[in-house]
This record gives structure tokens, C-alpha cells and sequence, in this order.
């Protein structure tokens, strides 16, 4: 890879790599913002549970293109595939949960495991079919930014860009929904049908966004962000904002930084900036950060902390 | 009854029965509320008193029997009936001020796609002014004490500007001046016209802030005026044994600021 980190960063690196670096940011924008209502819903690790879910999905959809068509690497194909299996291993949480009474983690764990050990074995089988374009594939575990045609850029955009319209033109019915579902059914709005739509653009984004980022670390692009933003803000329009700047800015970095170290996989590369922008919320943030507390107790008598 | 009455009155409940997964939480109850009534549900734990509402509220499956409100269904009749949910429900730690809280009774009035204006922050400032919360507008609901959280869920509810309030156990844990704003409240309610339903626990003040009483017991024990329901025979109906351990039933209530 010849140019520099500035050069992919200020979109001169050439169309391809630029729109990947846009699509990214999008995804991260979008993945910050739908994290913030997830998480405080209580629901970020469906996404976990989604990404891992569908990597069988992935697989035999590679596998069916292959007898199809004669090529697996058709992302219509491929994302169709993992969105099946992804529903599938939700539903079968949902089931462990209520027939089974298992604890949603546990049932979680449990699918989520089998679901990406079959997928695994899927991929081995795919890799001895020696059909040449295979190797793309790995990239779903850990993603590979740089590897994405244009068109993938440009679903992964369409979906990020779309994702974050929808929660904004209905921001103000997704919070009453996330503060408190009693009431909001109460007032009369369709409760039923906006966690639904929040569990569709969360898989949305979930899905077209593991080629890039990766099944493994996906979660912590919908996590970190919003968890990172609520140390810096007590207001919801605040924090679904800062998440989707933490989001974007996140995905965008990575982004570049794998396209310019060889090697590096796009996944790992975002989870360690989403992660060091979380450790400085953490620490740094005025009022609920680590510093500012830290200073605030000791203002406070000594028996008053005990 | 009167068809003709049924139709004016807030709620009318004929014959409810709700079942939780087979276990009948609620048998064949029935009862109506006047306009401009502030009525008390009392009953032991797990009498079915937040069934009932919430199966007034459409939010639970009805197994038999009927709820008619303002002579129509709930559907028709959302925006007539605020409801304040227990307090113990909500994450208060959700990053949201009280004003937002607030503002939230009006999402369905303001409408799809439209953004909140500043007529409606006045509106809900307006509902903060009633139960004394106007300096704690902008502070974070988690920054709030238990009793001025709860006051924040009733302006919620007064800014809905409804007819039929249903409550469910308001003055849980909050502190002497909350339930004096709180009872103050329901008193302008009731003079405006509009009707109450409380779910009660306190059975000291029942005589003192209401003007009826349903005392449930999975069934109806006993249905009206304070005066004549709330006795020592309808009592021991509802609460068997347990009663001893209710407490005393003639406390004086805590007093109210005028």
C-alpha cells in the first residue's frame, strides 16, 4: 500500500479506498446512534448474537451462488444468507428463553457458539472448493474494509445513511419507547411495531456492516460508542450524538489505518480506537468520569463515603 | 344498568376476568366511576389491582367481561386517559431531564415527524409549575429524590390533559410534602371534573383523599363511598388474616401545605 494514513483520510487515496472510508463512517454514524437506543433498552447483545448467527448464513449462501451461478461472491446473495441465519438464531434464542426457561444470556451463549462453530465448519469446506474468490470470505470474521468493491461501499452506505434518517425523523417516539414501553403504549403508539423497526435497522446495520467490521467485533461498533458518549452527557439527543460522532469517527480511522497497514483487519483496528475513546470518557469525562469523581469524593467527609 | 348512564360515565367495568398463563388474577369484577370522583383500589398483595388497571388500559389480554370508557374502547379513547405507571418501572439513570420526561405525555399530541416546539416545553412547564417542580425543569431525572421523581411522572400525566387519571401507587416512598402535592393535585383534578383511580396501600389515609373505594381481593369484595364501603367487615373480606399487619387504619394523613 503506497499512500500515507493522511492521504487515505483526506479521501485523496483514490475512489475505491475514499468510498470505503466514507461507508465506514456512515456504518459507525449509524451503529453509534441505533447502539444508544439498544443499549439502553437493554439490548446490545443481540447484536452479538446476530453477527455470530449469521455467519452459517454466509457460508451456504457462498456455497448455493457456487452450484448456482458458478460464483458465491454476490453480496445480495451473501447477505441474504446471513440475514436468514441471523433471524433463525434469534428465534431460537427467543425460544430457548420462553419453552426452555433458560436466561436470555445464557440462551444467547449457547447459540451464538453453535451458530458461528457451523459457520466455521462451512468455511473450511468452502476453502477446499478451490473456486478462487473464496478467500473473501475470512473477511467476514474479522472484516476487511479494504477488500470491499465499490458496490458493497455503496450498500453498506445506502443502509447506514437510511438507518440514521429513520431514527432521526422518529427520535422523539423512539426515546418515549427506550424511557419507559408501559407508558408509551399507554399514550397510543404502536410499541410493538417501533421495537420491531429497532430490531430491523439494528440487524440492518448489524449485517452490512460484518463484511466490513467483522462478525467477532461488530458489537463493540453498536457498544462502545454509546456507553463512551453517556460519560460525557445527561441528555438523550446528546448522547445519541456524541455516539454516532464517537461511531463514525471510530469506523472512519480504522478504516484508513487498515487500508494502510498491510495486514491489519479493519475489525481489530476500530475496536481498538472505539476503545481508546472509551477509556478516555471514562477517565477524563467532567462529572461522571474517573478524574472528576475522583476529585468530588474527596470533598466529601470521609464517614460519608462508607 | 341504564345504557344511557353507561355511556356517561368515565369507566365502566362489567364482569372482568384476567388470567395470568392459566392462574386467574381477576374474577368477574365489576364497577364504574363517576365523573369528578377520586377513587381508592385497595386490596391485599397480588389481588389483582394493577391487573386491573392495566386491563383498563388495553395492556393486558381481557379473558371475559368488558371496559368501557366514555362509552367507547381504550382505542378510541387514549387521549381521555393518563395513566402514571409505579416509579420502581423506569431506569431513572436514562439520560433524560425532567422537562424531557414531561414533554414525553405530548409525543402522541405533537404527532408523527413533527419536533418539539416551544409551545410544548411551556405546556410541560406549565405541568411542572402544578406539582412544584419548575427549579428541577432541567436537572437529570436521576439527580431527583424518589418523591420529586414521582411528581415528574404526574405532570407527565397532567400534561396529557386528560379526563380519567388512573394511578398506580403514587404515594409509594415519597416523602410527606410529595404527598401533600400529590393529594392537592387530585383535588383541582376532581373540581375540573375529572376522575381518579388510585391504587392505595395506605389504609390510614383512604378516609381522608378519597371519595370511593373498590376493595379487590381477586374478586370485588366491596364497591362506593368511603363511608359505607371502607368498614371493618369489608376489610376483613379483602385482607383475611393479614390485616394485623397493614398497620393502623386511622392515622392522621400527613399534613397538606395549602
Amino acid at each position: 500500500m503506497s499512500a500515507s494514513l493522511l492521504d487515505v483520510l483526506l479521501l485523496r487515496a483514490g475512489y475505491n479506498t475514499s468510498l470505503v472510508l466514507v461507508a465506514c463512517a456512515l456504518l459507525g454514524g449509524a451503529a453509534g446512534m441505533i447502539g444508544t437506543f439498544t443499549v439502553l433498552r437493554g439490548r446490545a447483545l443481540v447484536s452479538d448474537a446476530l453477527s455470530h448467527a449469521a455467519l452459517p448464513g454466509v457460508a451456504l449462501a457462498f456455497l448455493v451462488g457456487m452450484a448456482v451461478f458458478g460464483n458465491g461472491r454476490s453480496l445480495p446473495l451473501l447477505m441474504t444468507g446471513a440475514s436468514l441465519s441471523g433471524v433463525l438464531g434469534l428465534a431460537g434464542i427467543q425460544w430457548l428463553t420462553r419453552s426452555g426457561r433458560l436466561p436470555e444470556d445464557a440462551a444467547i451463549g449457547a447459540v451464538l457458539s453453535v451458530f458461528f462453530g457451523v459457520g466455521v465448519v462451512l468455511l473450511t469446506v468452502v476453502q477446499s472448493l478451490d473456486s478462487g474468490d473464496q478467500g473473501g470470505l475470512m473477511h467476514f470474521i474479522y472484516g476487511q474494509a479494504a477488500a470491499l468493491r465499490a458496490s458493497d461501499a455503496q450498500a453498506i452506505a445506502v443502509t447506514g445513511g437510511g438507518a440514521v434518517l429513520v431514527m432521526l425523523l422518529l427520535f422523539k417516539e423512539l426515546k418515549a419507547l427506550t424511557f419507559d414501553p408501559v407508558f408509551a403504549a399507554t399514550l397510543g403508539l404502536p410499541v410493538g411495531r417501533l421495537d420491531f423497526l429497532l430490531m430491523l435497522l439494528l440487524g440492518a446495520v448489524t449485517i452490512v456492516g460484518i463484511q466490513a467490521v467483522g462478525i467477532l467485533m461488530i458489537v463493540a461498533l453498536i457498544v462502545i460508542p454509546p456507553v463512551a458518549a453517556r460519560f460525557w452527557t445527561r441528555r438523550l439527543g446528546r448522547m445519541t450524538l456524541l455516539a454516532s460522532l464517537f461511531g463514525a469517527s471510530s469506523a472512519g480511522f480504522g478504516a484508513a489505518l487498515s487500508a494502510v497497514v498491510v495486514g491489519l483487519p479493519t475489525g481489530a483496528a476500530i475496536v481498538l480506537i472505539a476503545g481508546g475513546v472509551f477509556a478516555i470518557s471514562f477517565v477524563a469525562a467532567p462529572h461522571r468520569g474517573l478524574v472528576a469523581r475522583g476529585l468530588r469524593s474527596r470533598r466529601v467527609p470521609v464517614e460519608a463515603l462508607s | 344498568m341504564d345504557a344511557m348512564l353507561a355511556t356517561s360515565y368515565p369507566l365502566t367495568i362489567e364482569g372482568l376476568s384476567v388470567a395470568y398463563e392459566g392462574t386467574p388474577a381477576l374474577r368477574d369484577v365489576s364497577w364504574h366511576l363517576g365523573r369528578g370522583t377520586i377513587a381508592a383500589i385497595v386490596g391485599p398483595n397480588g389481588a389483582g389491582k394493577s391487573t386491573l388497571m392495566k386491563a383498563v388500559l388495553g395492556l393486558v389480554a381481557v379473558q371475559s367481561g368488558s371496559v368501557v370508557l366514555f362509552g367507547g374502547g381504550i382505542s378510541d379513547n387514549r387521549d381521555r386517559v393518563a395513566y402514571v405507571p409505579q416509579r420502581a418501572g423506569v431506569d431513572w439513570e436514562f439520560p433524560v431531564s425532567a422537562l424531557d420526561v414531561v414533554v414525553m405525555g405530548l409525543t402522541r399530541r405533537i404527532g408523527w415527524l413533527r419536533r418539539v416546539r416551544g409551545g410544548h416545553r411551556a405546556a410541560a412547564m406549565n405541568a411542572l409549575k402544578a406539582v412544584g417542580l419548575t427549579d428541577k425543569a432541567d436537572a437529570p431525572i436521576g439527580a431527583l429524590s424518589g418523591g420529586q421523581q414521582q411528581r415528574v411522572f404526574i405532570a407527565r400525566a397532567l400534561v396529557q390533559d386528560a379526563d380519567l387519571y388512573l394511578l398506580d401507587e403514587p404515594f409509594a416512598g415519597v416523602d410527606a410534602a410529595t404527598e401533600g402535592v400529590i393529594v392537592d393535585v387530585f383535588r383541582q383534578l376532581k373540581k375540573q371534573g375529572k376522575s381518579i383511580v388510585v391504587i392505595h396501600h395506605d389504609l390510614g389515609t383512604v378516609k381522608h383523599y378519597f371519595d370511593e373505594v373498590l376493595l379487590l381481593a381477586n374478586r370485588k369484595v366491596a364497591s362506593g363511598p368511603v363511608d359505607e364501603t371502607f368498614t371493618d367487615a369489608n376489610l376483613v373480606a379483602a385482607y383475611g388474616g393479614r390485616l394485623a399487619v397493614i398497620g393502623p387504619r386511622d392515622a392522621q394523613p400527613s399534613p397538606v401545605p395549602a
